[in-house]
């Protein structure tokens, strides 16, 4: 895995804009890589103290990933997540309050506590759902892509995947459609080398997930993704394109997950100390944030009073979520059909 | 209540009429499928002669509407209909057209997991008006029929599979003037819904259709034949096999009423209750296999709700526990006919053999 | 028992007009059957020794065994001999003997409507004999019951019943018939006097052309088929959600037998030739009467006339016919003071009754269908016209 990502050469990298992103935006990206791993942190000590927050699958260690793509999209763009989604919610805007609440599963979750962890969606914010289903979200993407074209909004659609997800046929089938309709679609691969315990290595027969997107006759990136303006500035040529009407692009981050696959994986099954230890040290918030105080642009004390609003935003998004009312048992029979059937019902 | 014109329609031009007239009402609406073009709707043969599905159902829109809302897509079943979940999310209304209902299980994610689901799971804050159309049932039997002799894998009528997950609605017409009011009702859900359109009737039915657009409502059933003393509840092509056992029937004195399902989820149990409280007696006929299916569904919802109101026990006339068979003579016994129908009548009556 | 035409299921057995034993020939009336329409005789089928089996008051469903007629040296088969002589087991109906299954001691078997029937009328199942497939007690086994015996335990102490009359035939059939109508029809009546001066006149006019009055009854089925033909909107049913216009005027008159009320049809009375109507109406009260009619004289009626002047009766409530949307009840017609032009004088009258559905149409179209009539009674060109 290590080795892969460090032999990852620019040359690689083609046609990428040079464009340095403004004070505002590092400091966006900063604001929301923070966020992530405080939320994604505070929910690993809840889970661990017993708080029945349901399945959960932490996004600690990506969160570049996250970021860095949606540092390049506006509010409008539409996103497709995965099972492990908390960080793309983070990323496009979704209020960590609501989300924490829906985790606890109350009636003022972004899903009324009818979704959890793994249906985390606000439309609004144009996130349009976490889903588990392996690959499904990419196709859904390539359908909000489609909706975008026809309807001529300028918008385009980012469908996030795991490197595991790049072995499902639905992944495949809509690559070939967001190619051959011209889509304005990004597919944003993010291998970070494990399909649960599965090793990449394995399950791939060739070296990068990128390599695919010429079968697709789209470009094919492979970035590090655990460097966010690596990862912005291939979203940002990917979404110049997706624009243009030129059609889709496949740009896959090289990362690593911290944690298991979910909240009760044991890692050491599969992954041995060396190698968790040596992702760890790129680790992609560090690395960030001294490079933004190396540059002088940025002083200490501003970051550090950053990191200290982030953690009262989780402070207040526990609260929030536990004094949130439950669904009423009625609940249970709302919003089955999104138009009620003339006929009497149950 | 219908003021213009009435002619006569089959059922797939009925369901032509009925996408052609939505479209034109509202642009958002787009129809994607293998071959809803047909010929990828190439633009030197003037976009013309397009094959239109399997019913032909989609023929000419592409001449209308262009490329852009009528999509041929490759054969990615999985892909294109998450495509239509996806677009139904985000401000448009697709119609997919899943060639024969065989194929879902190329896409059951996208039906079972995602567009049943969204609306549930994202606590109500997406409509995903999306209609999955798709063609499905035997030939009975019958040579002629187009489709016909198509085996196990292209011939079956699954109804039972879609219509145990809740959230979606799913029609099932029988003429060619519900088969318009239907499709037009299932355009204008802000949900999914699927329909189901028989191939047999597809290219056979013919009927009356009024020019102007009009629902039929999803959800209700309806009784088309009135009758005294048996309730025969069909589905699709089976309400008219119910129907010709229902004259047989009459003439040897047993009047029977006939209720057309025509929703098959959310079922009307109102109507075949209210149905079964005046006849007493239910034969339920279905082309689908029993084991867990509508037929046995509805004989257990009568069982339940109407029991004190039956004066015999409910009977079910389906096809067989097997594969759908390919040779015509042994599909014909596969496929329920009104002699089977009459036959279970009979033994509500213990009269005949 | 053979069919009584496409709409009949089952007829109660009311009479058997041979004793069992005797000799009858083919043709000859064995049986007497009421159904909900009418009473039939039943001929016999072939020659031979009738030996009956259904017990009186049992309905019968059409091709049930209601008896056999035997061939010289046959006799009766095996498994029936021992059903109607059993005391306690009430046979209801006995169903042909190929497939006659009774059930097995202990396996008592009835469905669901039969036992909330029975329970209801406090009815012991064990006492009941099934009907239905393999023995099983159906609806109409118990419905037979409650027919025959009347509600048990009904009458109260206070009460001593001089003759207890079994609710059977077309008494049941009817009584059961007025109450659905009550129960669903919005029934509303309007009543108006008429002057029935110009009839009284036609009437003797017509009785020298044709040799005999015509009864009162011809009269007002003409008038009343004409009258609908102008102002259809009653001569209609309710169909499900739909009220449905008939194409048709056939008008009933009610004949009153001793047991009920039979309505024989007069079809297409309103195009119909008076004389064809005067014949019809006589052919049919006949065949009423004597207890003959066919099946085809008592369906098809889209409206009714009732008349009760001939008893003496000034006015009164007609009720619905079956789904029928109205009916003209007529009262008696006598000399009464009538003012005509601040005169007083005197003139033949009769109050006229139309009850009708409110469901299917209001009480302006009704009252106008009232003027209608009362029109035509005053129409000396129309009167004259009949022939």
């Amino acid at each position: 895995m290590q080795s892969k990502t460090e032999s990852n050469s620019p040359s690689r990298i083609a046609g990428l804009t040079q464009a340095v992103p403004a004070r505002e935006k590092l400091l966006w990206m900063y604001e929301h890589l923070t966020l992530i791993r405080e939320f994604e942190e505070r929910l690993k000590w809840l889970v661990e103290t017993g708080v029945p927050v349901g399945a959960v699958h932490y996004y600690t260690g990506q969160e570049a990933c996250a970021v860095g793509v949606c540092a390049a999209l506006e509010p409008s763009d539409w996103i497709a997540s995965t099972h492990r989604g908390h960080g793309h919610c983070i990323a496009k805007g979704v209020e960590v309050h609501r989300m924490m609440a829906e985790l606890y599963g109350k009636s003022t979750g972004t899903n009324r506590g009818k979704g959890g962890s793994m249906h985390i969606t606000d439309i609004h914010a144009g996130m349009l759902g976490v889903n588990p289903i392996v690959g499904m979200g990419v196709t859904h993407a390539v359908g909000a892509a489609l909706s975008a074209k026809v309807r001529r909004t300028r918008q385009v659609a980012a469908a996030f995947f795991g490197e595991g997800a790049a072995s499902i046929g639905a992944v495949h089938e809509a690559m070939n459609l967001a190619a051959i309709w011209k889509l304005p679609v990004l597919f944003v691969c993010e291998n970070n080398g494990y399909a649960q315990s599965t090793p990449v290595e394995y399950a791939l027969a060739t070296p990068h997930i990128a390599d695919r997107a010429a079968a697709y006759g789209m470009p094919g990136l492979t970035v590090d993704g655990q460097d966010i303006i690596a990862v912005w500035e291939a979203t940002v040529a990917a979404v110049e394109r997706a624009r243009k009407g030129q059609g889709p692009s496949l740009i896959e981050c090289m990362t690593y997950r911290y944690h298991g696959h979910h909240q009760g994986d044991d890692t050491h099954r599969y992954r041995t100390r060396e190698e968790e230890e040596a992702a760890r040290g790129r680790d992609c918030i560090r690395r960030f944030r001294e490079q933004l105080l190396e540059k002088g642009a940025f002083d200490q004390e501003e970051l550090d009073a950053m990191d200290a609003g982030n953690r009262k935003k989780i402070d207040d998004a526990v609260a929030f979520a536990e004094a949130s009312p439950l669904p009423q048992p009625a609940d249970l029979f709302t919003d089955v059909y999104v138009t009620e059937p003339e006929g009497e019902r149950e | 209540m219908i003021t213009a014109g009435v002619r006569e329609l089959s059922f797939g031009q009925a369901i032509n009429e009925a996408i052609r007239q939505e479209m034109r009402r509202d642009p958002t609406i787009v129809v994607m499928g293998e071959d809803v073009a047909g010929g990828a709707g190439r633009a030197h043969l003037g976009f013309v002669d397009a094959w239109g599905g399997p019913l032909r159902a989609t023929r000419g829109l592409i001449t209308e509407f262009g490329p852009e809302r009528v999509l041929d897509t490759p054969i990615a079943e999985m892909g294109f209909l998450g495509a239509g979940v996806g677009a139904a999310m985000s401000g448009l209304r697709p119609i997919v057209e899943i060639m024969f209902v065989d194929l879902i299980g190329c896409c059951y994610d996208q039906i079972m997991n995602q567009a049943a689901k969204m609306h549930y799971m994202m606590g109500g804050q997406v409509d995903l008006p999306l209609v999955i159309r798709t063609a499905y049932g035997t030939r009975g039997g019958d040579n002629r029929t187009y489709g016909g002799g198509a085996g196990a894998q292209h011939s079956q009528t699954l109804y039972a599979v879609l219509a145990h997950i809740p959230g979606l609605k799913v029609v099932v017409p029988s003429t060619a003037y519900n088969a318009k009011g239907l499709t037009i009702s299932a355009i204008r859900d802000n949900g999914p819904v699927i329909v189901l359109e028989h191939k047999f009737l597809g290219l056979r039915a013919k009927g009356p259709v009024p020019e102007d657009a009009y629902t039929v409502p999803i959800g209700r059933a309806q009784i088309v034949r009135k009758g005294r003393d048996v309730t025969l509840c069909g589905i699709g092509r089976m309400t008219h096999i119910c129907s010709e056992a229902a004259d047989s029937l009459l003439s040897e004195g047993i009047d029977a009423e006939v209720v057309d399902v025509l929703t098959i989820s959310p079922l009307d149990e109102d109507t075949i209750l209210e149905s079964v409280s005046r006849t007493r007696r239910l034969v339920v006929v279905d082309e689908d296999t029993p084991t867990a299916s509508m037929a046995r569904d509805i004989a257990a919802r009568v069982a339940d709700k109407g029991f004190d109101d039956l004066d015999a026990p409910i009977k079910t006339v389906t096809a067989p526990d097997t594969p759908v068979p390919f040779a015509a003579v042994l599909e014909a016994h596969y496929t329920p006919g009104a002699a089977q129908v009459i036959s279970a009548v009979h033994s509500l009556f213990g009269t005949g053999a | 028992m053979p069919s009584m035409g496409m709409y009949t299921e089952e007829g109660v057995l009311t009479a058997w007009l041979r004793t069992a034993g005797s000799r009858v020939t083919v043709g000859e009336p064995v049986a007497e059957i009421t159904t909900e329409k009418a009473t039939f005789e039943i001929p016999a089928p072939e020659e031979g020794t009738l030996h009956p089996v259904a017990a009186l008051g049992t309905t019968l469903r059409v091709e049930s065994l209601m008896g056999y007629i035997l061939q010289d040296g046959e006799t009766v088969p095996a498994s029936i001999n021992v059903t109607p002589a059993s005391e306690s087991r009430v046979p209801a109906h006995v169903s042909s003997a190929s497939n006659q299954t009774f059930p097995a001691v202990g396996s008592l078997r009835a469905t669901p409507v039969a036992k909330r029937m029975a329970a209801q009328h406090h009815i012991d199942l064990k006492q009941v004999m099934g009907s239905g497939p393999g023995g099983r007690i159906v609806e109409a086994d118990i419905q037979a019951l409650i027919a025959k015996r009347g509600p048990i335990g009904q009458t109260s102490a206070d009460h001593k019943a001089a003759e207890r009359l079994p609710m059977t035939g077309l008494r049941r059939s009817l009584a059961e018939r007025l109450r659905n109508t009550l129960a669903t029809a919005a029934s509303t009546t309007l009543t108006r006097e008429a002057s029935a001066d110009f009839l009284v006149v036609a009437r003797q006019r017509l009785a020298e052309k044709l040799g005999q009055a015509p009864t009162y009854d011809t009269l007002f089925i003409k008038l009343f088929a004409a009258a609908l033909r102008e102002r259809p909107e009653l001569n209609a049913i309710i169909e499900g959600d739909s009220i449905v216009r008939l194409a048709e005027i056939n008008v009933g008159f009610a004949v009153a037998v001793p047991n009920g009320l039979i309505v024989p049809v007069v079809r297409n009375a309103d195009s119909a030739p008076f004389g064809k109507i005067v014949e019809t109406v006589r052919n049919l009260t006949d065949r009423v009467l004597a207890g003959r009619l066919q099946p085809a004289d008592v369906e098809g009626g889209t409206a009714t006339i009732s008349n009760l002047g001939c008893h003496g009766v000034d006015a009164f409530t007609p009720i619905l016919n079956g789904s029928q949307s109205v009916i003209l009840g007529i009262g008696r017609i006598v000399q009464r003071p009538v003012v005509h032009n601040a005169e007083l004088t005197i003139g033949h009258t009769c109050v006229l009754s139309l009850t009708f559905d409110h469901r299917v149409a209001d009480g302006t179209p009704a009252a106008l269908l009232l003027d209608a009539v009362v029109r035509r009674m005053n129409d000396e060109q129309f009167l004259a016209s009949l022939d």
